[in-house]
């Protein structure tokens, strides 16, 4: 870690937290929301979101859409880039639930943020999430079938 | 577009150039060479790449398993984070071949950039580079439009 750079950290973990909480006003709170230019990278999305209302809606819909979430950080690489300007690189594992298919899904995304202290509070201004390249996840899939060895014949 | 985008988005695109001779040292000279730690996180490393050592062996062993490389760069956007340190996002379509008489047809993808660049006494420098592909299922999703509108043109096409 830079030094100075716990702020920028706590501002990425708060917005993971929130999305455990799935605390709306905190999703929110944790976004620079006077950033027209704000924009969110969503992994399952083939466009970027840019601008607080599109990326609230997102957040939203998620929480809406299911009823557990999880978002555990492995590796936290914050840097404090100035005064009032930090950035984060992350490697965050997740994991959505529909509690009424019992279903769970989740992945690993590398995380690439910036983070604005404005009003002496430091919140985010821009959100990547990187799945690794569709073709190695498949392969690491195959790979984990493989691990499992046969299935049993009964 | 003012004067500080524009030289932010000539190395972006010196940067984005190199892949047309696998100039991986020409890469390397547009990255910051007093940044620490500099982070590369390509999409087809299980990994992040985190300090120089990594970065290197990454470059050398991309010279290693392609034989050719195209990079193209759309929908370059700047955003100027301070006097001195900028975010560039921009769409990348990649075409490799890889090495090896397995690997007869090239393999292609986009994957969007988060570039992080900073101001030095040489120019803007990136410090930090994160590709970002959809994920694997949306992947899926849009490689089933694309077989639909292969084997079912007309109706691709009215929908």
């Amino acid at each position: 870690m830079t030094d100075g750079a716990k702020p920028v950290q706590q501002a990425a973990e708060r917005f993971w937290s929130a999305w455990c909480a799935r605390d709306l006003a905190a999703l929110t709170a944790a976004w620079d929301g006077d950033d027209e230019d704000c924009s969110y990278l969503s992994a399952a999305l083939e466009h970027r979101l840019v601008g607080a209302v599109d990326v609230c809606s997102l957040m939203h819909e998620t929480v809406a859409e299911f009823d557990v979430i999880r978002m555990q950080p492995k590796l936290v690489c914050p840097r404090r880039l100035n005064a009032n300007l930090g950035s984060v690189f992350a490697v965050v594992d997740w994991a959505l639930q529909k509690l009424e298919v019992s279903e769970c899904i989740g992945g690993t995304v590398r995380v690439s943020a910036v983070v604005r202290r404005s009003n002496k509070i430091w919140r985010l201004c821009h959100y990547a999430e990187c799945p690794v390249a569709p073709l190695v996840e498949l392969r690491q899939f195959y790979q984990s079938v493989a691990a499992d060895g046969h299935r049993t014949v009964s | 577009m003012n004067a500080i985008k524009k030289d932010i988005l000539d190395t972006v695109r010196r940067y984005v150039a190199c892949a047309e001779t696998m100039d991986f040292s020409g890469r390397k000279a547009l990255w910051d060479a007093d940044e620490p730690m500099p982070i590369l996180c390509p999409e087809e490393s299980a990994e992040p790449l985190i300090g120089w050592q990594e970065l290197d062996a990454y470059w050398s062993h991309s010279r290693v398993i392609m034989s050719d490389l195209r990079s193209q760069a759309t929908n370059l956007i700047v955003h100027l984070l301070s006097d001195d340190v900028a975010l560039v996002v921009y769409d990348s379509r990649w075409i490799a071949h890889m090495a090896g008489p397995a690997h007869e047809l090239p393999i292609s993808a986009d994957v969007r950039m988060n570039a992080l660049l900073r101001k030095t006494p040489s120019g803007w420098r990136y410090f930090q580079l994160v590709e970002g592909p959809v994920d694997l299922m949306t992947m899926a999703y849009q490689a089933a439009r694309r077989r639909a509108s292969t084997l079912f043109p007309k109706l691709a096409g009215d929908c």
